[in-house]
């Protein structure tokens, strides 16, 4: 009767015990998966393609461009015409904000 | 008249953001006058960094160029411009430039050279400091085609040409070199006829570029387009200084565009193949991920790391191998039992030296030793087999108690002195050596003789110190594999009339080889990976070569070393994460070849 009992027991032990280090073994596993995936996120923002999204589209703020500025948040345009006059304008939307005539002449 | 945009932010109380241009006029309101220079100004330059100004008209058969001054830093902010000098450089009248007006760049590292274009296909290079003396005279477009754009690239040091027949291609000065002005890379070329124009992006190496008909971004270090897209009549295009909105202005109207383009600058061969960075006199595999200079050009390649990882690995593995391998063979096999009970422990407990401990001793000990007393260790390498080969001959004719502690086991204990003694006597004649032989500093006769440089900090002395951090764990688990070969077989072998080390070569070594190769391969598993030492004892140089006697710098180390400093999410970050996944995919390999290769062995040999 004991000797049945123990031997149960024994029996348990050695199962759980075979459990344990078995989920211990699985663990590592996904664990070491989980660390490649991990890196594997991090890095693959460096190999995705550019991508571009056409935002708005207007009519030009003048006729002709020397050269043609955004600002650091690219909202506001600065748009150099041949004539000399310096135009800001929203990047957004287009509208005329201010012109500066750098030659002198007003436009 | 010299116009500079300034930018005012201000807030509204919803949260935006509104932005307006402010006119600012850093040379003075009034005109500038170019006395000497006759006839319409047909291109004009600006260079400027926080202390020096350079500013060059061309008109008619003359460029003149000024330069102007300010101090700069914490007391001086927006000093006034103090004009510091003029020059007169002669052209050619009236060359022949394809109908289009003359183009002219001030560049070069420091603003020092100018280029003007000298007809349709070339550029002439002037040097700024050393009074305009012609630097280059170089054709920079094929034949039948001619110079269409030229631009700065972000840094002022490469400029970039584009020409009638689409062709794109980026050009440096270099001053040592023999050739002066060269031509770095060719970028895809754009379709649609010539390129109308080239914009640069501020604060990475990028540009935008386009033709009547066609658009694309490129990255220059890269040497590649990350975007290209057709449009019609495009004649003017500009990016913010965030490189996240473009404007392109085309015969339909201003498109407006939003850029996703966050990682341009890297590539598969930037990252494995040899790039041509500005000021270089050839392409070259570098790392070199950050400086103090905003100009700077980031270099990204994983080679010198890789191979100083492999370096480190090697000369780590050329010293624990034979020390770890025999003194496990010789522990399990001949010594005496009460002995091995106690050198068993001892080896282990090396294995619980924090690896920063030992790169404290190998870098600021070992190494200055090392240095100290080159030419006593080379002695000591070649004396000691030698002395090896002599005791053991001694040995044989050696009657009485010493043989019979022998049979015992306890040779090594008779032994020790003898290491000791010959590495003393070494060490102690190093100093000797070194007069008489090399010229009383060993490490500059390397230098001169051989040619090969020599560090302080380097592979020989790595491979000592992560020696001693893999040393024990391969001489624990060999130790554990030889131990463990069954007991009949020795004796079988030793009945049969085979001697000692016959036996321990052809039965115990092939019986415990799939231990052993464990034991290999999870020493090289801990070399490839070791941090700390290779960071404290190495000089984290990435350098390329398996000279032993300089530096090198791991992958592992380099993650330890410049990840703190890496801005979240930039490319210099995620490239640092992509030297973890090259050891983690090293690692990988390595573990799983020595999985399948013990496999192999233990079925070969299990069966004994």
């Amino acid at each position: 009767m004991w000797s049945y009992l123990r031997e149960n027991r024994r029996k348990l032990v050695d199962r759980t015990a075979a459990g344990v280090i078995s989920l211990g073994g699985y663990s590592v596993i996904g664990i070491i998966a989980l660390i490649f995936i991990f890196l594997f996120g991090q890095i693959l923002p460096l190999f995705l393609p550019a991508d571009e999204d056409a935002l708005a589209e207007y009519s030009a703020p003048a006729p002709t461009a020397e050269r043609v500025l955004l600002d650091e948040y690219g909202q506001t345009g600065l748009w150099l015409d041949a004539g000399g006059a310096l135009r800001e304008f929203s990047g957004e939307s287009g509208e005329l904000l201010e012109t500066f005539p750098l030659l002198g002449t007003a436009p | 008249m010299l116009v500079q945009i300034g930018y005012s932010v201000s807030y509204g109380d919803d949260g935006s953001r509104a932005v307006r241009a402010r006119l600012e006029y850093p040379l003075g309101e009034e005109p500038l006058r170019w006395a000497g220079l006759a006839g319409p100004i047909e291109a004009l330059s600006v260079l400027q960094t926080e202390e020096r100004l350079t500013l060059a008209a061309a008109a008619g058969d003359a460029v003149q160029v000024r330069f102007y001054a300010r101090p700069s830093g914490f007391a001086f902010v927006d000093a006034d411009w103090q004009e510091r000098g003029k020059l007169n450089i002669p052209l050619e009248a009236a060359p022949d430039l394809d109908g289009s007006s003359r183009r002219m760049m001030i560049g070069g590292n420091r603003q020092r050279f100018l280029f003007v274009q000298a007809d349709a296909r070339s550029l002439a290079v002037y040097d700024l400091a050393a009074d305009a003396r012609l630097h280059a005279l170089t054709q920079v477009a094929g034949e039948g085609a001619s110079i269409t754009a030229l631009e700065r690239l972000s840094g002022g040091t490469s400029l970039l040409i584009g020409t009638s027949e689409g062709a794109l291609s980026q050009w440096f000065t270099n001053v040592d070199a023999a050739e002066t002005f060269v031509r770095a890379r060719e970028f895809d070329p754009l379709e649609g006829g010539p390129v109308r124009g080239i914009v640069p992006e501020q604060g990475r190496r990028g540009f935008i570029a386009f033709t009547d008909a066609d658009w694309g971004i490129y990255h220059s270090t890269a040497g590649r387009r990350v975007l290209h897209l057709e449009d019609a009549g495009i004649a003017a295009a500009a990016i913010n200084s965030r490189s996240d909105r473009l404007l392109l202005n085309t015969a339909s109207g201003v498109r407006y565009y939003g850029i996703e383009n966050e990682h341009p600058d890297v590539s598969w061969t930037l990252m494995w193949g040899q790039v041509w960075y500005e000021g270089y006199a050839e392409p070259s595999y570098q790392w070199q991920s950050s400086s103090a200079s905003s100009d700077y050009e980031p270099k990204l390649s994983l080679v010198p790391l890789s191979l100083g990882t492999l370096k480190a690995t090697f000369y780590a593995m050329l010293f624990a191998i034979p020390l770890g391998l025999a003194g496990a063979v010789y522990t399990a096999v001949f010594m005496a039992p009460e002995m091995r009970r106690m050198i068993k422990p001892t080896v282990e407990l090396m294995a619980a030296l924090p690896t920063v401990i030992l790169g404290f001793l190998g870098g600021l000990m070992l190494a200055p030793f090392i240095e100290a007393h080159l030419p006593g260790l080379a002695l000591f390498l070649v004396l000691f087999p030698l002395f090896v080969v002599l005791v053991s001959l001694l040995w044989q004719w050696l009657p009485g108690p010493a043989g019979s502690w022998a049979q015992r086991g306890w040779t090594a204990l008779i032994l020790l002195p003898l290491p000791v003694l010959i590495g003393w006597g070494c060490i102690a004649l190093s100093p000797g050596l070194e007069t008489r032989f090399f010229g009383g500093d060993a490490p500059a006769w390397i230098t001169a003789n051989l040619g090969i440089s020599f560090d302080q900090r380097n592979a020989l002395v790595v491979g000592v110190a992560m020696g001693f951090a893999v040393v024990p764990t391969i001489f624990s688990i060999a130790e554990d594999a030889l131990f463990g070969v069954p007991k009949q077989l020795i004796s079988g072998s030793l009945a049969l009339g085979a001697s000692m080390w016959h036996t321990t070569m052809h039965v115990v070594l092939p019986t415990a080889s799939p231990g052993i190769f464990s034991a290999l391969m999870i020493g090289m598993g801990r070399a490839v990976g070791e941090t700390m030492i290779v960071l404290m004892a190495t000089g984290n140089t990435p350098l390329l070569n398996f000279n032993m006697f300089e530096g090198m710098r791991t992958l592992s180390a380099n993650i330890a070393v410049e990840m703190p400093e890496a801005e979240v999410a930039s490319t210099h970050y995620r490239v640092l994460f992509l030297c973890a996944l090259v050891l983690f995919v090293f690692t990988f390999i390595l573990n799983t070849t020595a999985e399948a290769v013990r496999q192999r062995l233990r079925e070969r040999y299990g069966s004994l």
